[in-house]
C-alpha cells in the first residue's frame, strides 16, 4: 500500500509525525507532498516529493525544471517554459503535482485539510488514487458556517470523496451537514500519543498559588480573552493564582486586556518554546484551561491529561468525548467567563485526594482512547477499507 | 511658518478634521507640506512629496539609493548634522545610511516645524527635525500610545527627549504618554477632533412604531469590542427588544470570520448586518437613519464617528474608556457605561430605549449643543495656529 500525505507543508504538525511515523514502523509506503525543497527534521523512512516552494523562486524553478526533464515530453517543456516567464507559481506547482502522482500513483491520497482540496481539482471526478479527507478543525465547524462560497465548494467536492477520516464524533457530526463521501466510508480515528513520552506523574496542587496553563497558537478561536475575563473575576474574589498562556506573548489582544485587568501580576504571556519545555511547564501546572470557542479535539488537552494535568474545558466540538465532567476534569459553556471563574475557583479547593483521582482517570481515559497504536491501527484500517 | 506635516498615507477627502486643520493654517499664513509614504494618491491642499519606496530587488534599491542620496548633495550639511547625531546614539553605521535613505525627503527640507502625526510615526526619525533646525512636534493617538507599547515598552524612550511639543486628542492619551515616560515639563496641547455641525443635519426619527435602529462604526479589530456587541445583542434579544443593529467597518478575513461565527453561533443573523467599509458619506447617510449610536470599544483615543453621532442628535452609549470619557457627558450627552460588559451595555440600551421622549429629545439637543459650541472645527484652526506659535 503507497499512502501519499497531503499537508501543505513538508513541517506537518506533531500528531501527523506521530502517524507517519507509526505508518512508516507498519512497513508502510509513505510520501508526503508539500510546496517545500527542503526539510530540516524529517520523519525517518517517509520519502519528501516537493511540489516547488512557495518561498523562493530559484527552487521552485529548480523543481519544477527537474520535473520537465524527468518527464521529456515537448507539451511538458512548453508549459513549464510558458509558466516561468509569466511567474506562475501555481500553474508549475500543479503541474509538479500531476508529475508526482503521475510517477508514483499513490494508492490513497491523504488530504489534511480541506482548503488543499482545490489543488485536486483536476482529480475530482476522474483519478487513479483513493482520496480521503480528515476533518480537523476550524476548517471545518467554523468556516464554511460563515463563508457560503466556502460551505458551497465543500458540498460539491464531499460527494467525490473516497474517505472521510474525523478526530471526534462531534466534527464528524458537523461535516456530515457539509455531505458525505460517496462510500459512505467514514471513521473517527482519535489522534494518538507516544504515551512513554508522556510520563504520568503524579503531584499535589500548589498550596499556596494555583498555577494555571494554556498552550496553544494565538488565534480568536481559542479565546483566551475570556479567560482573562474569568482571571480578572478571580482576581477580584481574591484567589491567589498564576496563569501562563504559552503562544501569546505576541497577541495585542491578550497584552491589552492584561493590563486592562490589572493583571501584569497573575498573568504571564509566554511565546511558542520547544515540545519539551512545554511538557515540563504543563507539568509544574495544577490544571489547564481549555478556553476554547471551537476544537475538534485539543491535543494540547490530551497530552496534558497523560501527564497529569488535569484540564478544565469548554464543552466545545469533542473535548466532552475526552472529559467526562468531574470525573477526569471539567466542563463549562464556552464564551462564559463567570462560569470558567466558578469552575477554577471550585477546583482550587479539591482536597488533594480528589486532585489525584481525577488525574488519574484523565490518564486513564488518554491511555483507553489516544494510544498511538490504536491511532495506526485506525488509520490503516481506514486506508483498507478505501482499497 | 513652514510646517511639515507626516503622515502614513495622505487624508481622504473625507477627512474633514485634517482638511480644515490645514486649510485654518493656510488661512492664518502658514506654509504646509505633507509628506507620506509611497502612495497612489496625492493630496489636494498642500504641498504633498512621498518617502522613497523599499525595494526588494536589491538592483534596483541599489541604483535608487545612488539617486536619493544624489539628491542630498545640495543638503550636505544636514546630512552630515544627522550622521553625527544618529553616531551619538551608537547607531551602526549601515542603519545611518538605510535611515538616511528613508528620510531623505524630511532631510530636504527647509521647515520652522516637523509634525508627526502619530507617535509611532516617528520612530527611526526621531533625529531628523534637529538635523535640519526644525522644531518637532508630534500628535498622539490611540493605537500609538493605547496597544504600541504593549509590545515595545520602550518604543519611545529617544522620542520623548526629542520632541519639543506635544499635541494630544484627549487628556486620557496624555496621561498615558506620562506614564510611558514623557516629561511632564514637556509643553503640549489638547486638541480634540472636530466636526462640522453645519453638515452633519439631525433627522427626526421617531421608533414607537419602528425597530429601533442600531449603529455602531468599528472596524473588526478586537479593541473594537465586537464579542461584547454580539454578545449585548445576544441578551437584547433575550429580553425582547426589536431592533436591528448595523456594524460599519471592515476588517481582516480572520476577524471577518471571527464576528461572523459569533452572529452565527448566537443565531442573531437578523438581528446584526456586518455592513463592511463604507465611504464617509455612506456612514453618514446610515447614521441619520439610526436611532442609537453604540461604541463598544475597550478604549479609544477620542472617537470621531461618536462626535459625528452627537452632532446629529443621536443617542449614544459607549464604555467610559481612554478618551471617550472626554467625547462623551455622562448622562447628559449620552451614557457611559462603567465596565466592559455586555450586561451593563444591554441595561443601559434598554434604559436608554425606554426613556420618555422628552428626555429623549433633551440629551439629543444636549449633545448637539455641546459638540456645536466645544468641538466645532472654528476652535480647532485656532487651536492649531496657536499650536505652532505660542512660544515654547
Amino acid at each position: 500500500m503507497k499512502i501519499f500525505l497531503f499537508d501543505g507543508s513538508y513541517a506537518t504538525t506533531a500528531f501527523i509525525r506521530r502517524l507517519l511515523a507509526g505508518l512508516v514502523q507498519a512497513g508502510i509506503e509513505v510520501s508526503v507532498i508539500g510546496f517545500n525543497e527542503t526539510n530540516p527534521h524529517p520523519v525517518p523512512g517517509v520519502k519528501y516529493q516537493p511540489l516547488g516552494s512557495n518561498q523562493s523562486k530559484r527552487r521552485l524553478l529548480q523543481t519544477s525544471w527537474n520535473y520537465a526533464w524527468q518527464k521529456f515530453s515537448w507539451t511538458t517543456f512548453k508549459n513549464t517554459l510558458k509558466h516561468s516567464l509569466r511567474g506562475n507559481r501555481q500553474a508549475l506547482q500543479q503541474q509538479n503535482l500531476a508529475f508526482v502522482l503521475a510517477k508514483h500513483q499513490p494508492d490513497v491520497l491523504h488530504v489534511q485539510w480541506p482548503s488543499l482540496l482545490s489543488w485536486l481539482a483536476p482529480y475530482r471526478e476522474q483519478r487513479q488514487f483513493k482520496l480521503l479527507l480528515s476533518q480537523r478543525g476550524f476548517h471545518i465547524n467554523v468556516r464554511p458556517f460563515v463563508n457560503a462560497e466556502n460551505f458551497a465548494y465543500l458540498q460539491e467536492w464531499y460527494p467525490q470523496l473516497d474517505g472521510i477520516h474525523s478526530v471526534s464524533q462531534a466534527i464528524q457530526r458537523v461535516g456530515a451537514q457539509i455531505g458525505r463521501p460517496h462510500t459512505e466510508v467514514e471513521a473517527v480515528v482519535y489522534t494518538g500519543l507516544a504515551l512513554e513520552d508522556f510520563a504520568f506523574r503524579e503531584k499535589r496542587p500548589n498550596s499556596e498559588t494555583l498555577e494555571l496553563i494554556s498552550v496553544g497558537r494565538s488565534h480568536w478561536i481559542k479565546d483566551y480573552p475570556m479567560a482573562l475575563r474569568a482571571c480578572k473575576l478571580l482576581k477580584e474574589r481574591g484567589l491567589s493564582f498564576r496563569y501562563q498562556i504559552i503562544g501569546a506573548a505576541e497577541d495585542e489582544e491578550c497584552l491589552y486586556l492584561r493590563q486592562a485587568f490589572g493583571l501584569e501580576e497573575q498573568v504571564c504571556l509566554l511565546p511558542r518554546v520547544p515540545i519539551e519545555e512545554v511538557k515540563a511547564l504543563v507539568q509544574a501546572a495544577d490544571f489547564m484551561l481549555l478556553p476554547s470557542i471551537e476544537e475538534g479535539l485539543a491535543n494540547v488537552a490530551v497530552e496534558a491529561m497523560a501527564l497529569g494535568t488535569p484540564v478544565i474545558s469548554t464543552r466545545c466540538g469533542g473535548m466532552a468525548e475526552l472529559i467526562t465532567h468531574q470525573e477526569n476534569g471539567w466542563l463549562v459553556p464556552t464564551r462564559d467567563a463567570l462560569a470558567l471563574a466558578n469552575q477554577i475557583e471550585q477546583v482550587a479547593a479539591i482536597d488533594n485526594a480528589t486532585y489525584a483521582q481525577v488525574a488519574q482517570a484523565a490518564r486513564k481515559k488518554v491511555e483507553k482512547q489516544h494510544q498511538e497504536e490504536q491511532m495506526i491501527h485506525g488509520m490503516l484500517a481506514l486506508y483498507q477499507q478505501l482499497l | 511658518m513652514k510646517i511639515v506635516l507626516v503622515l502614513s498615507s495622505p487624508p481622504g477627502y473625507s477627512e474633514t478634521f485634517f482638511r480644515s486643520k490645514i486649510k485654518g493654517l493656510q488661512a492664518q499664513g502658514h506654509e504646509l507640506i505633507l509628506v507620506t509614504g509611497p502612495s497612489q494618491r496625492t493630496f489636494d491642499l498642500c504641498k504633498h512629496i512621498k518617502h522613497p519606496k523599499r525595494y526588494r530587488n536589491m538592483l534596483r534599491q541599489l541604483a535608487a539609493m545612488f539617486w536619493v542620496l544624489l539628491g542630498l548633495l545640495p543638503h550636505a550639511a544636514k546630512v552630515y548634522r544627522y550622521w553625527q547625531l544618529e553616531r551619538k546614539q551608537q547607531t551602526p553605521a549601515k542603519r545611518i545610511l538605510e535611515k538616511i535613505y528613508l528620510n531623505a525627503r524630511l532631510l530636504q527640507c527647509q521647515a520652522d516645524w516637523l509634525h508627526f502625526g502619530f507617535a509611532s510615526m516617528a520612530l527611526d526619525r526621531e533625529l531628523v527635525a534637529e538635523a535640519i533646525g526644525a522644531k518637532m512636534a508630534v500628535s498622539l493617538r490611540g493605537y500609538d500610545i493605547g496597544v504600541y507599547p504593549l509590545k515595545h515598552p520602550q518604543a519611545y524612550d529617544l522620542l520623548w527627549k526629542k520632541v519639543d511639543k506635544l499635541h494630544s486628542i484627549s487628556k486620557d492619551l496624555l496621561q498615558k504618554a506620562y506614564a510611558l515616560g514623557l516629561s511632564k515639563n514637556l509643553p503640549y496641547q489638547i486638541i480634540s477632533p472636530a466636526v462640522d455641525v453645519d453638515k452633519l443635519a439631525a433627522v427626526k426619527i421617531s421608533n414607537r412604531q419602528d425597530k429601533i435602529q442600531l449603529l455602531s462604526v468599528a472596524r473588526l479589530n478586537w479593541i473594537k469590542g465586537l464579542d461584547v456587541l454580539i454578545e449585548t445583542a445576544y441578551q437584547l434579544k433575550q429580553k425582547g427588544l426589536n431592533f436591528h443593529w448595523k456594524v460599519i467597518g471592515g476588517g481582516t478575513a480572520a476577524e471577518n470570520e471571527r464576528y461572523a461565527y459569533h452572529i452565527y453561533e448566537k443565531q442573531l443573523k437578523d438581528f446584526i448586518s456586518l455592513l463592511g467599509p463604507q465611504s464617509h458619506g455612506q456612514t453618514l447617510a446610515r447614521m441619520q437613519k439610526a436611532h442609537l449610536y453604540i461604541q463598544s470599544s475597550y478604549t479609544e483615543g477620542f472617537c470621531n464617528a461618536l462626535l459625528e453621532a452627537q452632532a446629529m442628535g443621536k443617542l449614544c452609549v459607549a464604555f467610559n474608556r481612554g478618551g471617550i470619557r472626554e467625547n462623551i457627558q455622562d448622562n447628559y450627552s449620552g451614557w457611559l457605561v462603567p465596565e466592559i460588559d455586555a450586561e451593563q451595555l444591554t441595561n443601559q440600551i434598554m434604559q436608554v430605549c425606554a426613556l420618555p421622549e422628552s428626555q429623549r429629545r433633551q440629551v439629543q439637543q444636549q449633545a448637539q449643543q455641546r459638540v456645536q459650541s466645544q468641538f466645532n472645527l472654528e476652535q480647532q484652526q485656532k487651536a492649531f495656529h496657536q499650536f505652532y506659535t505660542q512660544a515654547l
